[in-house]
């Protein structure tokens, strides 16, 4: 999570198994364990511990997957958290981090919400404005031109969800967005590294030709 | 387009939120926190008062030799393995219903039903209406296994040759869906931290029951996708078996989950019973794309880079 994936990029084709613990050593595991332990103890500094390190994270990736459904996106993170304090027992740092660990709790509360609410793989309403208005605001200052320079990556975005699996948009958002490595992503989904390579090279594969397609 | 400017595009749609101030979020926590100590606490009384009404009986018959752990645990390991070459048709369900606040056992909603034989056998998971979510199976004789996945409109089939496919339909009977083979209960009842044995009824009919109660395992040893979340909690199984053949003939399990609530859940079997015709011919649905991969010598090992949604029956999977 902390590694630089557009280094990452340049190795595509092999199995990139490094931990992101192995890339930038951040956390070692004796104080995740630390952590599980102080969390255990209902030690309310830990609970912010925990909003610190991973409240953002959490909820970006739950906007990525809800379709930007911010709201929804701020209670998955609330709901990951809380079932994290009620599973705290079940951490092991032997096995995984706690990054990896508190990802795949947040991928079962998204998937929960995904069949519950059998949301619609779009952009949400709130944000399909139309371009032009996009490019105006983007000519009123950095802040504008910012938001348009992502309503038009959030298009593209939309584009490759509606060609691609849940399944490898979920691996293209794990790698790219949340920076994860193969094992690291093979941990969250419970899927083998291998898998993961194939499915996400799949996943690489279709969402070139798809936003080539777009721009020609 | 390179990855590189790939991996732009995903960033840019999504950089880091500016979030509102933790106050849900910490109260969320607390509150969960505050749950789990109550939890544990009152299952840690009730198994203090427990353990001191059965010291105290024990005391009272004068009986000092402790319970026959080994003795249960073989007798489950047996009965897991005792009903190969039968027919079986088998039900899996959840009798009381529930989930933890973060809404995670929707999946446990569908119904399973499984049918095994040495002709074949077959597993369907039906959505609460009763439409056919996913069916996998097996037909011995015409050498093809299936997996139909209804929300991808697709069905893949394996051509197997019949001699692997009629190994695995003999042991399938045992290890239908959720009673697992003696190998696999073997497994299971040495994670298991307690296991213990006593005399009880199934419809009026004695039983053996054998119950199994542990920990649920930690997120990243669990396999079973639906449950890896579900995991720090206690779980007990309650195993029955067939005093006179030996067999398995169901279970009942409870789940003390995290929020305080309590899954029950259980699993039976029937055995030699009549499995109808054609149980073992998959029909797809109209408009469902039919895939073929081939199958390998060995059970399980197809070519899996021909599945589209890259899931093999189960792993190794193959090189590419």
């Amino acid at each position: 999570m902390n590694g630089n994936a557009a280094n990452r990029v340049e190795g595509e084709g092999q199995i990139d198994t490094a931990t992101s613990e192995e890339r930038v050593p951040v956390a070692p595991r004796a104080a995740e364990g630390e952590l599980r332990s102080r969390l255990e103890r209902g030690d309310e500094e830990a609970y912010a511990d925990l909003w610190r390190r991973f409240g953002p994270a959490i909820q970006r990736f739950a906007m990525a997957r809800l379709g930007g459904d911010s709201e929804l996106a701020e209670e998955v993170m609330v709901q990951t958290l809380a079932a994290a304090v009620r599973s705290a027992r079940s951490f092991d740092p032997r096995r995984s981090s706690l990054s990896t660990w508190i990802h795949g709790i947040a991928r079962r509360v998204i998937q929960g919400e995904l069949r519950t609410r059998q949301r619609r793989k779009s952009v949400p309403t709130s944000v399909q404005v139309p371009m032009e208005m996009g490019v105006e605001l983007a000519a009123e200052g950095d802040l504008a031109a910012s938001s348009a320079s992502r309503l038009e990556a959030q298009r593209k975005v939309a584009l490759l969800a509606d060609e691609l699996s849940d399944a490898e948009m979920e691996a293209l958002l794990l790698h790219f967005v949340e920076e994860f490595s193969l094992k690291e992503i093979a941990q969250i989904v419970g899927r083998s590294p291998r898998a993961v390579h194939s499915l996400l090279h799949r996943a690489k594969q279709k969402a070139r030709e798809r936003l080539e397609k777009h721009d020609e | 387009m390179n990855e590189r400017e790939l991996a732009s595009v995903l960033q840019a749609a999504w950089p880091m939120p500016e979030v509102a101030p933790p106050d849900r979020a910490l109260a969320a926590m607390v509150e969960a926190g505050r749950s789990v100590a109550e939890h544990r606490s009152g299952r840690r009384r009730m198994a203090l008062a427990l353990a001191a009404v059965m010291g105290l009986a024990v005391m009272a018959m004068g009986l000092v030799a402790p319970t026959n752990a080994r003795r249960a645990r073989n007798l489950l390991i047996s009965a897991a393995g005792a009903a190969a070459n039968m027919s079986i048709v088998h039900s899996w369900g959840i009798l009381v219903p529930t989930h933890d606040s973060a809404g995670l056992l929707l999946s446990g909603h569908d119904s399973q039903e499984s049918w095994a034989s040495p002709e074949g056998w077959r597993w369907d998971i039906c959505t609460p209406g009763g439409e056919l979510r996913i069916s996998r199976g097996a037909n011995v004789a015409a050498g093809y296994a299936w997996w139909y996945d209804a929300e991808r409109r697709k069905v893949m089939v394996f051509s197997v040759p019949a001699d692997v496919l009629r190994e695995e339909a003999a042991r399938r009977p045992a290890r239908s869906a959720h009673l697992m083979d003696s190998a696999s209960m073997q497994e299971h009842v040495e994670k298991a931290d307690e296991v213990s044995e006593e005399e009880g009824q199934v419809e009026g009919m004695p039983v053996l029951k054998v119950t199994l109660s542990s920990l649920a395992r930690p997120a990243n040893e669990d396999p079973g996708e639906d449950w890896r979340v579900f995991a720090g909690f206690d779980l007990d199984e309650e195993y029955y078996i067939d005093p006179a053949e030996g067999i398995l003939l169901g279970m009942r399990g409870y789940a003390f989950l995290p929020s305080g609530k309590t899954l029950v859940w259980e699993s039976w079997s029937d055995y030699g019973s009549e499995i109808a015709p054609g149980t073992f011919d998959f029909s797809p649905p109209s408009g469902v794309e039919v895939l073929h991969a081939d199958g390998a010598g060995e059970w399980g090992v197809c070519d899996c880079r021909r599945i589209p949604w890259g899931v093999p029956f189960r792993e190794p999977y193959p090189s590419e």
